[in-house]
């Protein structure tokens, strides 16, 4: 016999432990407790080999001659037997065919021993003790249902069983017979019996742990294959449309090229140019999301002043803006916040932040930008919203306590997002399935990156929506930098102005 | 960006009209350059904007070709499939299908059994204007022939 030694954990993907590993685990938890069962098998045997050569032994050598022990003696061979037999099955790892076996094996003796008791003698106590032991039998195929009182039920009932054979009046030319068998083989058969019983029922409720868990590695798994098609999905559609407009350009231009006047020759040169860049940009977003991590490891910490980020993110968007239409800005974002971490990852944050409050709300709508000291513990809802969350082992602990911590919100007035949505877009490539059918160009890359800055900086980002249309409101907690920190003197960002696809209101 | 629609030229185009119909508004452009020489070219950025143009439209003035994008928020091109065979002045209109799809695209093509054509994106140019050719130079029983096609698979 031997027992497999547990493998080192293998390093933890981002997205957390593997499946293979989980299975593995479980596995091996499996093949302990099967270890153990093995153990007892050859003791169970054991027993059942003595016992029937203590009863072959009185047959043939201590009572000779009494061949009215054959009514008790033989079936209870039968039944120890079966036993005997069952518990080999039980070391072979099987589970279904034992049970049956010793319990259909077990109740079809006692019915034989039954019948032709109650024919010889009538109903009386004797056979109504067996009539109770077939009951036993009946309630021992309720403990595969794994309620554990069955099991202090079924050694009462076996006990009430010897009980009445020991006071119920006998046959007189079976009682010395049942007399000295009783004294030797009562308990063993109420032994065997129950050992056999709760054997049966811890073994099926190891089956139903493995199977749960089984379903909870199942279930992951099913999870991760539909973030996969999400991803696919998403990127699909946003690759192919840009794509086809190029190619139809180009083919246009071959196919009416002798008809085409220079000057519309260059103007579909130039649509095309300017699409097949836009593609270029989704294709190395799409590709970076190994970037995304390595960047966020290599920072030093730093105080940064968080009003001088959030007006750098304002000015990022100023300049990639080119025909959006003007948009209410609300800043209520004090001079004297300064956290800890890396300006430009934090700037990265908040113009991801606002660029999807840009995209994912109607013209007009406003959008507010405010930081405040954080107050109360952060919600843990930027999880990946997979069961069985997983810790990761390179990040800190991304719940801050009180008043150690930033807390900024921007806020749209939009469409808003589903609550049992909201936890998994902060995954890599998810968007939601509405935006996903509208014409809103992304990645789902956004929220990720944010997700992998702001806890690498030690603090966390999640969303709250009141639901569909209400809007929503991305929150970041950072921590705050130490009070001797000086912020650099220097600002990376030139003042904001205010023309631009952003007006402060 | 915006499309400046074409006037409709007086004294009758003898060109066959063809109603574009995709929220890209990049893509619509990119078509309309390679069919204007040929084709006297409408485009519509929804469903519901189509549909509302083809109401404005004096019987003789419909769409001889229509190409329709899939995906489009509000009502997809599916659905306006359905409504245009269902009502009869536009069940007749040739319509010639442009999809982005991938999965689940087995069922797409089913739900779509009753277009002239289907294409995936990215088309082959060519291929897209061999189908406008042949939906718009149909004859008139051919046309009665589809029509009855149609009608006889619900």
């Amino acid at each position: 016999m031997q027992v497999a030694a547990p493998l080192e954990q293998p390093e933890t993907s981002v997205t957390g432990t593997s499946i293979t590993e989980r299975k593995f685990v479980e596995n091996y938890d499996r093949q302990r407790r099967l270890e153990m069962l093995r153990l007892l098998t050859p003791a169970f045997i054991g027993i059942t080999v003595i016992v029937i050569a203590a009863i072959a032994a009185y047959l043939i050598v201590l009572a000779p001659g009494q061949e009215s022990l054959l009514v008790v003696d033989i079936p209870l061979v039968v039944v120890l037997g079966v036993q005997g037999v069952s518990w080999i099955l039980v070391g072979q790892e099987r589970v279904v065919a034992p049970t049956v076996l010793v319990l259909t094996g077990n109740a079809l003796v006692i019915i034989a021993i039954e019948v032709i008791w109650i024919k010889v003698n009538g109903l009386d106590l004797f056979a109504i003790a067996g009539l109770i032991t077939l009951c036993s039998i009946i309630v021992e195929a309720g403990a595969l249902g794994g309620g554990w009182v069955i099991l202090p039920v079924t050694l009462a009932i076996n006990v009430a069983t010897i009980v009445i054979l020991v006071v119920s009046p006998r046959p007189p030319q079976l009682a010395t017979a049942i007399d000295t068998q009783l004294a030797l083989f009562a308990p063993v058969i109420i032994m065997t019996q129950w050992a056999l019983g709760a054997t049966m029922f811890a073994l099926w409720r190891n089956v139903r742990t493995m199977l749960h868990t089984v379903g909870i590695a199942y279930e992951r798994a099913q999870r991760l294959d539909d973030l996969k098609n999400q991803f696919i999905s998403s990127v699909n559609h946003e690759l192919r449309t840009p794509l086809t407009t190029l190619q139809t350009y180009i083919q246009a231009c071959l196919i009416r090229f002798d008809r085409l006047s220079r000057q519309d020759l260059r103007t579909a040169l130039q649509s095309a140019d300017r699409v097949s860049r836009a593609l270029a940009e989704l294709v190395k977003e799409i590709l970076s999301t190994r970037r995304i991590e390595q960047d966020a490891i290599g920072f030093t910490p730093a105080a940064v002043p968080v009003r001088q980020s959030v007006e750098a993110a304002i000015t990022l968007l100023d300049l990639r803006a080119t025909a959006a239409p003007m948009r209410d800005l609300h800043l209520s974002v004090p001079d004297d916040l300064v956290v800890w971490g890396d300006s430009a990852l934090l700037k990265q944050i908040l113009s991801n932040l606002l660029t999807n409050a840009l995209k994912y709300s109607p013209d007009g709508s406003p959008i507010e930008v405010s930081a405040a000291l954080a107050r109360g513990a952060a919600p843990n809802a930027s999880g990946d919203g997979l069961p069985g969350k997983s810790k990761r082992r390179r990040r800190r602990s991304d719940e801050q306590s009180t008043s150690t911590a930033v807390e900024l919100i921007v806020r749209d007035h939009g469409l808003g997002i589903p609550a049992d949505e909201a936890p998994l877009l902060f995954n890599r490539f998810v968007r939601l399935p509405r935006d996903l059918a509208s014409s809103i160009v992304g990645t789902g890359l956004g929220l990720f990156t944010c997700k992998v800055y702001a806890e690498a900086m030690g603090g966390a980002i999640w969303v709250e929506s009141e639901g569909e249309g209400e809007g929503s409101a991305f929150h970041v907690r950072l921590p705050i930098a130490p009070v001797d920190a000086q912020p650099p003197t220097t600002t990376d960002a030139p003042p904001v102005a205010s023309a631009g696809a952003l007006q402060r209101a | 960006m915006e499309i400046e629609p074409e006037p409709t030229p007086p004294g009758g185009d003898r060109r066959f009209r063809v109603l574009l119909v995709d929220d890209n508004i990049e893509l619509l452009e990119a078509v309309r350059f390679a069919l204007l020489d040929d084709y006297f070219i409408e485009t519509a950025t929804s469903a519901e904007d189509a549909l509302e143009r083809i109401e404005q439209l004096a019987q003789g003035e419909l769409p001889d070709c229509m190409v329709v994008d899939v995906k489009m928020p509000g009502l997809n091109g599916v659905q306006l499939v359905r409504i245009l065979r269902g009502d009869p002045t536009t069940a007749q209109i040739p319509l010639i299908i442009l999809s982005a799809y991938v999965q689940g695209e087995d069922i797409l093509r089913g739900q779509l059994a009753g277009v002239d054509r289907y294409l995936a994106k990215p088309f082959d140019l060519e291929v897209l204007i061999d189908a406008i050719q042949q939906a718009t130079r149909m004859t008139p029983e051919q046309r009665l022939v589809r029509l009855r096609s149609f009608l006889d698979d619900p």
